[in-house]
């Protein structure tokens, strides 16, 4: 490819024996792949790059950054819908938001200031307020995409509520951009909360803080953050003051019109025997902001980041389960496994030694009904080389599912030129 | 609309399916004699009618499995049919297909309040998920004005509102997990008690494919805690352009209501005959809402609304100031539909999804081209997320009229689309919106539709001819045939 095409507008940076595409139009992308399919040479895609070690690594001689498609489009406050271009900065639509006292409800992870809306969409990731709110996918209204057929294609619409043909909403976000690339993005924007408290609880263990949210979730008062640090977790600095260090805290978050967060905080104090404390607005914001950007848990040398999705009921026999497991795999480890619990005990952040087996990992989260995703591979074995962990960085699929897979990869990518390999191997 | 001529090949098929079927399914669960077959003629759309060749009820996801393998073995069609309740004819049977009817299939396989949901086969009704945990103080949100008769598992099929599913969302936002039988009888599942499942969100897929992937075979639905209290205001507009303006000013001030609906003069008068519900007569439109939660935050809420909509020119408001005083609010406008049977001998509702923004404009023109084709309309419509339900009245018996509401019908679709909405918001494309598909989405657009059809059912044998206005062969995309599990990287096609 030309070092750079003005017409198409394609500015081409070469480091070593990579080089990086940076389209800044949906008919620039289409250009990039329609290359990479003609040259039969596939392409990286991302965003701002901050989500890079999350799921497989793509081996491609090429990256196609989005970041220079960005900025918004178009933001209809009163019709709860902005219109973005994927490398538009997370923190800079949420800050065009906020000024309009809206927010994104699935409250995204940023995990580095290089976060797009684009890359957020691909992965699906959704924050703390997920299990009130939705995820990701729920609020993704419409795109427009660039297919690994080098077409342009749109789907869903600009209103909330369609269901004329498929879905195809749902099938792009979390696909991690191996169907095609995403060059726009209609998202569903919210009514930020008036204001918020985080009710806190000290001291309980895993079974014990996990029975608290449960019975919390499963109370009228509309919480939208039910978290667990144990005692082996580091706890966010902003609850040093609620907290004896290395006590495990248990939270509770509740949002809305001031008058109703009281009564319900209220509500949710009466819910256990225990003294509680409570964090309010700033303070309770930048304990979930730490929580969501994983501030609990540093992630050592030989330590692989795991994040599990099970039923609420089954985490903490499950945290205790990888936990033992991770033990007995490295005798004489250095390294505590370590875990933390999100969305009621719905997602298990982890720490583990590297000497667990992946296999082991996806097994043990698949016997308590639900499954692992390797977030980040041990550094250690990365400077040695490949963590084999990230072979099998998603869950296995069943014979049924995979097939379906593999059909609509081929469908979308032919030629599988986009982010090979980076969900599974042959996708 | 023209129904597809039955194919005499297919047709000759009939005994030696109904001789298969019977091999695995009893008697009373095959039906293929003509009087059988009528309760089966049509679903919410009246209007187009065909009787199948067939009609099998299995009892379980086994049944499921082996009707589909005896049916993919013949190559014979197959439309999924829950309770018939659609209003876009994607029921509408195949005189050259068998319809699989999920209604034997009902039973609450599993209520697990700890970790919010329940499992239930497709044949449970809607209301009936909400009546099992009732007690407890749970339901299931999204909340169809058909909930007592429609399934779950078409309420799946066709990601079906409510009036609630501007807080609580649509059917898509409250489940976790399916199973499916696929088109040659294998079994998918997908998600389950997790909030998100491994690799591509087929879940998402699913939901909404109006039987064209798939047949739902069980349903893990998210349930939720039933609000402290809920309480409506019924607020009274000289314009039913200024109650579409007071919901813009709801929402410019940052709530967002469990429910907001408008109903116009036409279909205020429609229901209050119907339902008693105390409605206005004689006025331009009302507009309803719901908040719901603490009591301490409706009272707010109700406050400030109040106050938004004195400021957006209500005439009257009325707050309900008892549980039955708020469900007599909501009788009228549950009963919108059918009221119109006291008014007109026929209706066709139609359900188009508008930007906000463009209501003024759109109701503007219905109400021109209402005048133009000489055929009343009576608007009720979920305001809060834009999707309207003009119901055009019209009588069957005089020849023509039919047609007239169906290209009117068609036009106001296309008004939809023109101000930057959809064709359907929760009725999804059936037969009935087909041909309009193009209006919406370009060739390419739909192209990349029917890749998720062939990924899921290749031969087109899963309630084909709705939905697309032109099923292209799946050959046509390339080859998609997997080999061993492997996948070949073929040559890129050129088209
Ligand atoms: C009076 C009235 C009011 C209504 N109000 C609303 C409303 O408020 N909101 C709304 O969204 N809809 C409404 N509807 C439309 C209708 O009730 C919904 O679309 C409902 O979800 C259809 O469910 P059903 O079981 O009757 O499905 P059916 O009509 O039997 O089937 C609908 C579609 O789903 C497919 N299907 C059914 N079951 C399965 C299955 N198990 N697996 C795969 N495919 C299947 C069918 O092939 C068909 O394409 C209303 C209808 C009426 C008559």
């Amino acid at each position: 490819m030309d070092a750079r095409k003005t017409g198409a507008q394609i500015v081409v940076s070469a480091e070593g024996a990579t080089s990086t595409l940076y389209p800044d139009n949906t008919a620039a992308v289409q250009e990039c792949v329609q290359t990479a399919v003609r040259d039969g040479s596939p392409v990286e895609v991302v965003g701002g790059g901050s989500k890079r070690f999350y799921g497989r690594p793509v081996s491609a001689s090429r990256t196609l950054s989005l970041a220079k498609l960005s900025g918004v489009i178009d933001y209809q406050p009163a019709e709860l819908l902005v219109v973005v271009r994927p490398g538009t900065p997370l923190a800079e639509l949420e800050r065009t938001l906020a000024e309009s006292k809206q927010a994104l409800a699935f409250e995204p992870p940023h995990w580095g200031a290089e976060a797009t809306v684009g890359g957020t969409v691909a992965c699906n990731l959704s924050g703390p307020r997920r299990v009130r709110a939705g995820a990701v996918r729920d609020h993704l209204l419409g795109f427009e995409v660039v297919t690994g057929r080098g077409q342009i294609v749109r789907g869903g619409g600009r209103v909330v509520k369609n269901v004329t043909g498929y879905d195809l909403s749902k099938l792009m976000s979390g696909s991690f951009g191996t169907l095609g690339v995403l060059t726009e993005l209609v998202l569903k924007v919210l009514p930020a909360a008036e204001t918020e408290r985080t009710v806190v609880v000290t001291g309980l263990d895993d079974p014990e803080a996990i029975a608290l949210l449960i019975l919390a979730s499963r109370s009228p008062h509309n919480v939208s953050g039910l978290a667990h640090l144990p005692r082996v977790v580091r706890a966010p600095t902003g609850l040093s003051g609620v907290a004896a260090d290395g006590e495990p805290v248990t939270l509770i978050r509740l949002e809305g019109p001031a008058p109703s967060v009281e009564h319900r905080a209220r509500e949710i104090v009466g819910l256990t025997a225990r003294p509680t404390t409570s964090l309010e607005a700033e303070a309770s914001a930048s304990v979930w902001s730490a929580l969501r950007e994983l501030a609990p848990i540093a992630v050592g040398a030989g330590e692989r980041l795991w994040r599990v999705s099970v039923p609420p009921t089954a985490s903490a026999a499950c945290s205790a389960t990888l936990s033992t497991a991770a033990a007995s795999s490295a005798a004489g480890a250095t390294t505590t496994p370590r875990a933390f619990f999100d969305w009621g005990g719905g997602l298990i952040w982890c720490a583990l030694p590297a000497s667990l087996a992946a296999t082991e990992v996806h097994r043990v989260a698949q016997e308590a009904g639900g499954h692992a995703r390797l977030v980040r591979a041990a550094d250690a074995a990365q400077e040695s080389g490949r963590d084999e962990a990230v072979d099998q960085a998603f869950a296995p699929l069943d014979a049924a599912s995979r097939t379906i897979h593999q059909r609509l990869k081929l469908a979308f990518d032919p030629s599988g030129v986009l982010n090979p390999g980076r969900m599974y191997a042959d996708l | 609309m023209h129904l597809p001529e039955p194919d005499p090949a297919r047709l000759a098929k009939k005994e030696a399916a109904v001789k298969a079927l019977l091999a695995v399914l009893p008697r009373e669960c095959v039906l293929h004699s003509a009087e059988d077959l009528i309760a089966y003629e049509c679903d919410g759309v009246s209007a187009y009618r065909q009787a199948p060749m067939a009609v099998v009820l299995p009892r379980s996801t086994d049944e499921v499995s082996a009707v589909m393998k005896i049916l993919h073995g013949l190559e014979l069609p197959v439309v999924p049919w829950g309770a018939g309740t659609g209003l876009s004819g994607g029921a509408l049977p195949l005189g050259d297909g068998v319809t699989v009817a999920l209604a034997k299939m009902r039973r609450i396989l599993d209520i697990d309040l700890d970790n919010g949901c329940a499992v239930v086969q497709p044949g449970v009704t809607n209301a009936r998920i909400s009546q099992a945990v009732a007690t407890e103080g749970f339901y299931y949100a999204p909340d169809p004005s058909s909930q007592i008769a429609c399934s779950i598992g078409g309420n799946v099929a066709e990601n079906s509102g409510g009036v609630h599913c501007l807080k609580y969302g649509v059917t898509t936002n409250n489940l976790l997990g399916l199973e499916v039988v696929l088109a040659d009888g294998e079994v998918l599942r997908v998600g389950g008690k997790s909030l998100d499942a491994p690799g591509y969100d087929l879940m998402g897929l699913l939901t909404g494919s109006e039987g064209l992937l798939g047949i739902i075979t069980e349903v893990t639905v998210r349930l939720l805690r039933k609000p402290e209290t809920a309480r409506a205001v019924l607020a009274v507009f000289d314009t039913v352009e200024a109650s579409g303006q007071a919901v813009a000013d709801v929402i410019a001030a940052g709530m967002v209501p469990a429910g907001m609906e408008i109903m116009d003069k036409l279909a205020i008068e429609a229901s209050e005959d119907y339902a008693k519900a105390g409605y206005p007569v004689g006025k331009e439109a009302i507009l309803l809402i719901e908040h719901d939660g603490p009591e301490v935050e409706v009272d707010y809420l109700l406050q400030r609304t109040e106050v938004v909509l004195r400021a957006a020119g209500a005439t009257e408001i009325r707050v309900s100031k008892s549980e039955k005083e708020r469900l007599l609010f909501w009788a009228g406008r549950k009963a919108a539909f059918p009221a119109m049977g006291r008014i007109s001998p026929d209706y066709y509702c139609m359900d188009g999804t508008i930007p906000r923004g463009a209501l003024a404009k759109v109701l503007g023109k219905i109400r021109e081209l209402s005048g133009s084709y000489d055929l009343r309309v009576a608007n009720v419509f979920h305001a809060g997320d834009g999707n309207l339900h003009p119901l055009l009245l019209y009588d069957g018996n005089v020849p023509g009229e039919l047609e007239k509401a169906e290209q009117m019908g068609a036009e106001i679709l296309k008004l939809c689309v023109d101000v930057g909405g959809v064709l359907t918001g929760e009725h999804g494309v059936g037969i009935e919106k087909r041909d309009l598909m193009t209006y919406q989405f370009n060739e390419r657009d739909l192209d990349a539709m029917q890749y998720v059809k062939c990924s899921f059912d290749a031969e087109s044998l899963l309630n084909p001819g709705k939905m697309f206005p032109v099923l292209r062969r799946c050959a046509e995309f390339g080859s998609m045939h997997i080999h061993g599990g492997k996948v070949p990287f073929p040559e890129l096609e050129r088209f």
